[in-house]
């Protein structure tokens, strides 16, 4: 049967014919513009690697992007754990609503993002907003916080929202990773006499690794190209002090703001390169743990 | 028998506590959509106001919400459909062939998720003004064809779901590589696929930019750019605003329901334990 | 696939370098902003010549006009334009503002998809005036001076590039109030008539004892301190940048510290203009004033006031100023540039469609003899009677000169956000500037920085 292999190749081409009509191009072109000074409008001037030395001594592009390695990594955490929780505890117990809790929690994914930020901006934004009005008249505080002064308080919120708006669709995935496994396994485990704990830990889990990496990888890409939340939240310059500066937003800002068009896209390829690391290094570092997902 | 359901108390305080959490404020947005502008910024409404009429109208004044309801339909229903069945097509082909330049194929799918869209928008603009594709949904909708996480995702469900002796009989009985992956794989794996549907359809019924860049007819704007224009046209006209992005949520609630159903099916372990 | 690619990128590259283009925008950037302006402040109209001609040719003129405007205003004056020229077909797109340029951008540089007319907003209308697309009206067919007469002077010179060359005009003129509550003044300082208020606001310091008698009456003077550097912003002793150089002068430094004296005391509300609560400030028992131009009484006001109607006043502070305001332009490659002429002159350049526009929906226009006219009109409900063309034209003749620079979105935004950081105790003065400093210098890494 080993003649049928190049059927690969057949299955595969109408992704990569329309990635090289639609895709292509546009990721070429940035990386083809960021050796260019370039407002964006007017005729570019090429400039070589200088776009890159500015972007290696720029300081703002190591601020928005160890913001966004923070934003991520404090919303991915909690994410993944409360789905493994929530996957664990609907998996092991016979919960009453299952089917309604779980789509009830993928309901904040379904409010454009952009949304969401003025929506959290309404219930935080001013001493009379609806928190602190809540907040004071508990007297859980004496006076009006103002959220949006404080940089903790605004990237938390952040970390916060995205979390908010990605745990249910992350428990969705996980429990779709486990419908694959074979339950047969889980019926093999019980009658050895493993409890659900070690059951969960030693065959869920290894199992479902393939649906980890991918969340995982997948969340780096989405992480750190993170901007709806955090460009509505506040003034889109990433306030107060900067503390919700993404690298998008800069790029964004830098590119339609500044009329710095060509420096900006040498930033996308400086936050693509840092992507790539990050997955890269996560793949290998979750695959080595297991053998389950070699190429 | 009592044990145990004290044993889940805690348990539904918790699922309940992230119930209140997930919806409170998506039922912000409906009663918002109910009280007038000033109301929302004044007061912290907890029920639905008298203002539906007069959001309503100041909403279809100046953007017409159910014609750009239809067009991102026009645009998110193929997209879905594409991603879910040539998502599953290519992740059946890296999944389960070995071909020359698999390795290199694969990891230019999993790069092209890395590059930041925010810019690339120019260039995209400018390759589908050669095209001559502007003011087009084909732009929207084919893309879906090449979805990279779509491929990254169901390529691990393949691998995990679809034993290779499986194929080898299928072979043996004479199938044809096509055949088997239309009968045979896709039914295995439509857990998979509908997730991807769901969210990917969620992805495309929400993207802005990409059609406030290349649409300039004002007929053929999609749900996100209107509801980013009535922000703009009445500068605090919160109330319209609610209502549009209420409006916008329902198809997506629908959506889910049906394909939720496909998602559950096969999720047998621990309900009968 | 990568030979088409690649033929791609380079016919893509080829259409951007045959752009007609005179020079980048770097080259332009240090020219003094001021040169297109007269150089006295005249902004006294000399004659009040509407327009006449080309209304009996309206009926041959036919086609379809595509134009991107970042407000709905511009869709106001399509019914009375199709009055006149019933077969052109007027259409508009009101594209968001915060992404207006993004959407403009791939139009411009590509060549093609670009409207015939397309808006600029004060923050980034300097620079389009400086770029190429917009049409020289000065030159034939246009002769757009022989209109200019009767438009406000600091109009003209905001869409006059540094060659002379007007590329802008707009149907609205913004100049300065503020926008106080009669009810407070009348019990809190004795006074309650614009012309008595406005003795009291003689001066900054003035401002900010009025600031502390009303808060000992548990009133917020200000909405926002924010709202302050409109005034500021329009009489700063010079324009942000300077032959290539970013100034930033003892006014700049001065109003800082007046933000922070109204912080520290609590002399405004603790929130950003355009938030919730200063939008629902309109209503409020405990907020004296807007620091706003007209589009403040169009926007924010007038549409919020319902139990303060007839309590509100427009008075003068220390200074009269000028903030804001939205231009429009003919693309240079338009292929319909005698349409886009005819709308453009009908909104910027017609007094009476002005006149019928402004008495339609109450906003001041560019054109002074209709604003002359409104004058003589009803007052506002809103404003207990008060006359806000009577009010706006006073200020008009007093204006500062336009001190505008093509990057003003940006710097304003870091310098509000710089200043915000110090009221609020983040960070010291020093650093506050010093981040300012940092932050053009990132946006605009030319600009010579001191």
């Amino acid at each position: 049967m080993k003649n049928r292999q190049h059927y690969g190749y057949f299955f595969i081409l109408p992704y990569f014919l329309i990635f090289a009509v639609f895709g292509l191009f546009p990721i070429l072109y940035t990386f083809f513009l960021s050796v260019y000074k370039w407002d964006g409008m007017m005729p570019k001037v090429f400039i070589g690697f200088d776009n890159f030395k500015r972007l290696l001594t720029d300081k703002y592009f190591y601020l928005a992007t160890g913001n966004t390695i923070k934003i991520w990594l404090f919303n991915f955490i909690p994410q993944i754990a409360a789905a493994l929780l929530l996957s664990c505890i609907f998996t092991f117990n016979r919960i009453r609503g299952m089917k309604f809790f779980r789509a009830a929690y993928y309901l904040p994914n379904l409010i454009t993002a952009a949304s969401v930020g003025l929506l959290f901006n309404l219930l935080f934004n001013g001493d009379k907003s609806a928190v602190n009005y809540i907040l004071v008249q508990s007297g859980i505080l004496k006076e009006p916080f103002a959220f949006f002064s404080s940089p903790e308080f605004t990237s938390g919120l952040v970390s916060y929202i995205q979390w908010w708006m990605w745990f249910g669709y992350t428990t969705v995935i996980v429990m779709a990773g486990m419908t694959t496994v074979d339950n047969s396994l889980y019926e093999a485990a019980m009658s050895d006499g493993a409890t659900k704990m070690q059951t969960f830990r030693k065959i869920t889990v290894p199992l479902i690794k393939p649906t980890l990496i991918y969340l995982t990888i997948t969340s780096i890409i989405g992480g750190m190209q993170l901007f709806d939340v955090p460009a509505t939240l506040t003034n889109a310059n990433g306030d107060p002090q900067k503390s919700i500066l993404t690298t998008t937003m800069y790029i964004y800002n830098q590119g339609f703001k500044s009329y710095n068009y060509g420096y900006a896209c040498a930033v996308s390829v400086g936050l693509f390169a840092i992507i790539a690391v990050l997955s890269v290094f996560s793949f290998r570092a979750m695959r080595r743990r297991g053998d389950m997902y070699d190429e | 028998m009592n044990r145990i359901k004290w044993r889940l108390v805690p348990v539904y305080v918790l699922l309940v506590l992230l119930l209140v959490i997930s919806i409170v404020p998506f039922y912000l947005v409906i009663v918002n959509s109910t009280h007038s502008s000033f109301d929302i910024v004044t007061k912290l409404n907890l029920w639905i106001g008298g203002s539906l009429r007069d959001n309503y109208e100041k909403m279809q004044s100046n953007v017409n919400i159910w014609n750009g309801f239809k067009n991102s339909l026009l645009i998110a229903v193929p997209f879905t459909f594409f991603t879910g069945y040539f998502g599953a097509m290519t992740a059946y082909g890296f999944a389960k062939y070995r071909f020359k330049g698999k390795k290199g194929l694969y990891w230019l799918v999993l790069c092209s998720m890395m590059i930041p869209a925010q810019l690339s928008i120019v260039g995209f603009y400018q390759l589908n003004l050669k095209l001559n594709l502007l003011n087009s949904y084909i732009p929207f909708i084919f893309p879906g064809i090449a979805n990279a996480s779509a491929v990254f995702f169901l390529r691990g469900i393949v691998e995990q779901s679809i034993p290779d002796s499986m194929l080898e009989a299928a072979r043996m009985e004479g199938a044809t590589e096509f055949r088997i992956f239309n009968r045979m794989i896709l039914p295995c794996i439509m857990p998979g696929v509908a997730t991807m549907c769901i969210f990917n359809f969620v992805t495309c019924w929400n993207n802005y930019m990409g059609p406030l860049i290349l649409i300039t007819d004002n007929k053929k704007y999609t749900m996100p750019v209107m509801i980013a224009m009535i922000k703009g046209l009445y500068l605090s006209n919160y109330g319209a605003m609610y209502l549009a992005i209420a409006i916008a949520v329902v198809p997506i609630i629908i959506v889910y329901l049906f394909l939720s159903k496909y998602i559950i099916n096969g999720l047998t372990i621990g309900s009968d334990k | 696939m990568k030979k088409k690619a690649l033929a791609l990128l380079l016919t893509a590259a080829m259409a951007v370098s045959l752009l007609t283009g005179c020079g980048s925008a770097a080259d332009k950037q240090g020219t003094d902003t001021q040169e297109g302006t007269t150089a006295e402040n005249t902004n006294t109209p000399e004659d009040n010549s509407g327009t006449t001609d080309g209304e009996d040719s309206g009926k041959e003129l036919s086609g379809t006009l595509t134009i991107w405007s970042s407000g709905e205003e511009l869709g106001r004056f399509v019914e009375g334009f199709n009055a006149i020229y019933p077969n052109i077909k007027v259409d508009i797109t009101v594209v968001p503002n915060a992404d207006f340029l993004a959407k403009l951008t791939p139009t411009l540089s590509s060549g093609q998809g670009a409207p015939d007319i397309f808006t600029g907003e004060s923050d980034y209308v300097r620079y389009l005036v400086e770029s190429p697309y917009w049409e020289d009206l000065k030159q034939e067919p246009y002769n757009v001076t022989q209109y200019t007469n009767d438009i406000w002077k600091y109009i003209v010179s905001v869409g006059t590039d540094s060659n002379g060359a007007i590329k802008a005009l707009s149907w609205q003129a913004s100049p300065g109030s503020i926008m106080y509550r009669r009810d407070m003044a009348q019990e809190y300082l004795g006074v309650s008539e614009p012309e008595d208020v406005a003795k009291l606001l003689g001066s900054n310091a003035d401002m900010l004892k009025v600031a502390a008698t009303l808060q000992e009456n548990g009133i917020k003077m200000f909405a926002s301190w924010q709202d302050i550097w409109n005034m500021s912003f329009s009489n700063r002793d010079s324009s942000w940048i300077e032959n290539n150089t970013l100034m930033i002068g003892d006014d700049v430094l001065g109003f800082m510290d007046m933000a922070k004296e109204i912080t520290d005391k609590g002399y405004s509300l603790n929130v950003d203009p355009w938030s919730p609560e200063w939008t629902a400030a309109v209503e409020s028992t405990d907020t004296f004033c807007y620091v706003l131009p007209t589009w403040g009484y169009q926007f924010v006001v007038k549409p919020a006031a319902d139990t303060t109607k007839g309590k509100w006043g427009l008075t003068t502070g220390p200074v009269p100023y000028v903030k804001g305001g939205t231009w429009l332009g003919i693309y240079k490659d338009s292929p319909n540039k005698e349409l886009a002429w005819e709308f453009m002159k009908y909104v910027t350049c017609n007094s009476e469609a002005q006149k019928a526009y402004a008495q339609q929906y109450g906003e001041y226009v560019s054109s002074a003899s209709a604003d002359e006219a409104l004058a003589a009109g009803e007052g506002e409900e809103v404003l207990g009677g008060q006359n806000l063309y009577e009010f706006y034209n006073s200020q008009m003749l007093q204006i500062p000169d336009n001190k505008m620079s093509p990057y003003d979105g940006v710097i304003n935004n870091a310098f509000l956000s710089a200043a915000k950081a110090y009221t609020t105790g983040a960070l010291s003065k020093d650093e506050a500037i010093q981040q300012f400093k940092d932050d053009v210098a990132s946006s605009y890494p030319d600009l010579t920085i001191e």
